[in-house]
């Protein structure tokens, strides 16, 4: 997981507190969006007749991130594959029994007006088209990647990070964490588990751990009408000052909006989640 | 001013070296070779110094004219030097001859995602924009936004703020890939009642942006967009937000949500959007545009509404609910509310619901479909209202979308809310003129001719000369 903070309180007081996370990504989430960058659609040119060339990485990343292929078959009909369940039907300006239908003509002609799309031929001759994203969770990004491993020289390895804009490099920290497994029960005595006396299985933090540290504090002002307050910009904080030792954090640089700090580290030395993430309410920071 | 700032992933679009210089700041810039198509106004230009002031300097591309870009220095990063061209003043060393020479810079978007871009605008001494301009932030499909929660809780004395996405990236009423069309597609909690957009900020904008909630079956947001009452002049238009299934917790979707009362002059519109396919699986209301707290005017424009489904028999699926407060004054025109399914009583599904009888409502030439009761239909209302000028009863048939079956996640998927030229909602409409961009349709289209109902615009064949007429006349 990488986090990333506010550092120094914001001069709006009902605003972000130093520490407070702003952003919680876990590196599934990171690499997806690395290699959105690597399979965007704009890297891949058009054919003579402005269909898309069928570059086999885009393809593929079609293959992996949407739920149906549709292929043109004549004027009107059109084949619906689901792509995850290989279930085919034809489809075209009548309604069938789901009410599924396809202007084929109407809709092609309306999607090659933009540069961004995506229709392709294939090598009979016939249009070819993706739609509807799959759902975050059901994507495999590995697969992806492996993907653009075969295809490219980039590397999944060197795509565990996200890219920080200059605001964020000045304004925010960012960090990351994973979860270590022990089998010992009493061998953290290190607060940052970095020096662990039994040998830590490190994992990345599941999707639900991720989900909730960039939640506010909020509480209910009228149940009926579904209407809370907002009492605290974010719920979770990581006090970095607090592990300026352990993880060999410079505060006073990281303060200092003229300087950037980037505080993460390679997977094998990152610190426990668990410890690094601070619930404010639980721990009485605030109410 | 008006400022325009980019949003989006891409962190290093195109490495460039500058080739001349002219202007005193800003700059008018050449580069040694081309740049990349994708940059494009309103992004930075970052250079960093390797000879004497060891500095970063970032720039803002403020005009694009051919081969010259115009940068503004918007931040020296603290060396102190002051406002100076990128062109002769940051040197590198050239590995091979060792000699300096000059640095290279890197286009990059402004900010990398909304909540990065959130922080900016709250900053007292915003550093890209001035501090009373009127920011447009502008979104680029670089990859899918997943910004679980934005809080634009201050804007400082911003005259306003705006989220649009860029040109050419906008969804066209249709939902698609984050590569090629600005989506905001968390992945993670916005937390319970709380908007992935979540404003609290006076003159405020979203446009053109597809919300899509289709990875939050299993999370705890059920609000897309909520205003906290701090909203005067705030526009949501041309978005579309779609596929909220699943038990979010105690509360079920809400998807456009007013949380405050704001003051009774002041004034929200919500124009020209698609919202569809919210269903709650566990005890709960449903309801698309819920401004019943509002005590100012909304104006509720050409939105269309389809498939609402609540859990429970005593919850209700309800389009546009309105007016408790009796100073409220809601316009509701050219609306589209379709199939809403309840478990209880059928006084449950509710198109319409002016809530008391006190505020004021302004309605005309509204559609409820025949899933709605009688009393909360589009010529009721909950109030009687009789509005002559209301399609009521109206069968999905009628109304003619593109794609309309819903009775599992295959049919869902291809939920396309465009009208059909057969629609009764062609020419059905009544112009609103052009105040806020109500006359531009979900497609980006201009209105013209006899309006249709809801979000999309189909011209009336009266206007394009229908093949009888084209007969008739030749």
């Amino acid at each position: 997981m990488e986090v990333l903070l506010k550092v120094n309180d914001s001069d709006d007081p009902n605003s972000y507190k130093d520490g407070d996370i702003i952003t919680a990504r876990s590196l599934k989430e990171i690499r997806y969006r690395h290699a959105q960058h690597k399979c965007h659609i704009t890297n891949f040119g058009f054919d003579s007749s402005g269909n898309r060339v069928p570059d086999p990485l885009l393809i593929k990343f079609f293959e992996k991130t949407h739920k149906y292929k549709l292929e043109r078959l004549n004027s009107n009909d059109v084949r619906k594959t689901n792509i995850i369940t290989g279930h085919q039907k034809i489809i075209n300006t009548i309604p069938d029994e789901d009410g599924d239908m396809i202007h084929a003509y109407r809709f092609i002609s309306s999607a090659l007006k933009s540069n961004r799309h995506g229709i392709f031929r294939s090598s009979s001759g016939h249009e070819f088209w993706y739609v509807k994203t799959k759902k975050f969770q059901d994507i495999d990004v590995d697969a992806i990647w492996n993907d653009i491993e075969t295809h490219t020289d980039f590397l999944k390895l060197d795509h565990n990070n996200s890219d920080l804009s200059e605001t964020q490099k000045r304004y925010m920290l960012a960090m990351n964490c994973c979860y270590h497994v022990c089998e010992d029960d009493d061998h953290h005595d290190d607060i940052a588990c970095l020096n662990c006396t039994c040998d830590c299985d490190l994992e990345e933090c599941s999707e639900d751990f991720v989900a909730d540290k960039s939640e506010p504090v909020t509480s209910v002002v009228d149940a009926d009408e579904h209407i809370n307050e907002v009492l605290h910009a974010r719920k979770f904080q990581v006090p970095y000052w607090d592990f300026s030792s352990a993880l060999s954090l410079n505060v006073d640089n990281i303060r200092n909006i003229n300087k950037y700090f980037d505080a993460r580290v390679v997977f094998a030395e990152r610190p426990s989640a668990e410890v690094l993430t601070v619930d404010k309410v639980a721990a009485g920071i605030i109410t | 001013m008006a400022t325009t700032v980019t949003i989006g992933s891409n962190q290093s679009i195109s490495a460039n070296t500058t080739s001349g210089t002219s202007g005193s700041g800003p700059y008018v810039i050449t580069f040694t070779s081309s740049v990349d198509s994708k940059v494009v106004v309103g992004d930075i230009y970052v250079i960093s110094d390797e000879a004497s002031h060891f500095s970063q300097h970032t720039y803002l591309v403020t005009v694009i004219s051919g081969s010259n870009y115009t940068l503004k220095q918007v931040d020296d990063g603290g060396a102190g030097m002051g406002d100076m061209t990128p062109h002769g003043n940051f040197y590198t060393m050239n590995d091979e001859t060792f000699e300096m020479e000059q640095a290279p810079g890197t286009f990059k978007r402004a900010f990398a995602d909304i909540g990065d871009f959130e922080v900016h605008v709250n900053l007292a001494s915003p550093k890209y924009f001035g501090s009373s301009d009127d920011v447009i932030g502008q979104m680029h499909a670089d990859s899918t936004f997943t910004d679980a929660r934005t809080y634009f809780d201050n804007s400082r004395s911003l005259s306003s703020v705006t989220l649009s996405a860029a040109d050419g990236q906008r969804h066209g009423g249709t939902d698609g890939a984050g590569t090629s069309q600005v989506v905001i597609e968390p992945t993670a909690n916005a937390g319970h009642n709380n908007g992935i957009i979540d404003i609290n900020i006076d003159n405020f904008i979203i446009e053109f942006v597809d919300i899509n909630l289709d990875s939050l079956d299993s999370r705890n947001t059920n609000k897309a967009i909520v205003l906290r009452g701090t909203n005067d002049d705030n526009i949501i238009r041309n978005n579309m937000i779609h596929d909220k299934n699943g038990n979010p917790g105690s509360d079920g979707p809400h998807i456009i949500h007013t949380a405050g009362a704001g003051g009774s002059s002041d004034t929200i519109s919500i124009l020209n959007n698609f919202i569809y396919n919210l269903e709650e699986t566990n005890n709960d209301s449903v309801s698309a545009i819920n401004v019943n707290a509002w005590s100012g005017t909304s104006n509720i424009y050409n939105n269309t509404i389809y498939n609402l489904t609540c859990a429970g028999s005593s919850k209700a699926s309800t389009g546009i609910v309105f007016g408790n407060p009796s100073s409220a004054v809601a316009n509701v025109k050219n609306n589209i509310v379709a199939l809403l399914t309840v478990v209880g009583t059928s006084t449950l599904a509710r198109a319409y619901a002016k809530w008391t009888s006190g505020s004021t409502a302004n309605t005309a030439n509204n559609l409820s479909d025949d899933t709605t009761h009688a009393t909360y239909d589009a010529a009721n209302m909950k109030q009687s209202l009789s509005d002559s000028s209301a399609l009521i009863g109206k069968t999905i048939s009628e109304i003619d979308f593109e794609s309309s079956a819903v009775a599992n996640e295959t049919q869902r998927d291809a939920v396309d809310l465009r009208i059909g030229s057969d629609s009764v909602c062609v020419g059905a409409g009544v112009d609103l003129g052009s105040t806020n961009g109500v006359n531009i349709d979900i497609a980006g289209t201009t209105r013209s001719g006899d309006w249709s109902i809801g979000a999309f615009h189909v011209a009336a064949a009266s206007d394009t000369g229908s093949s009888a007429f084209l007969m008739f006349v030749t």
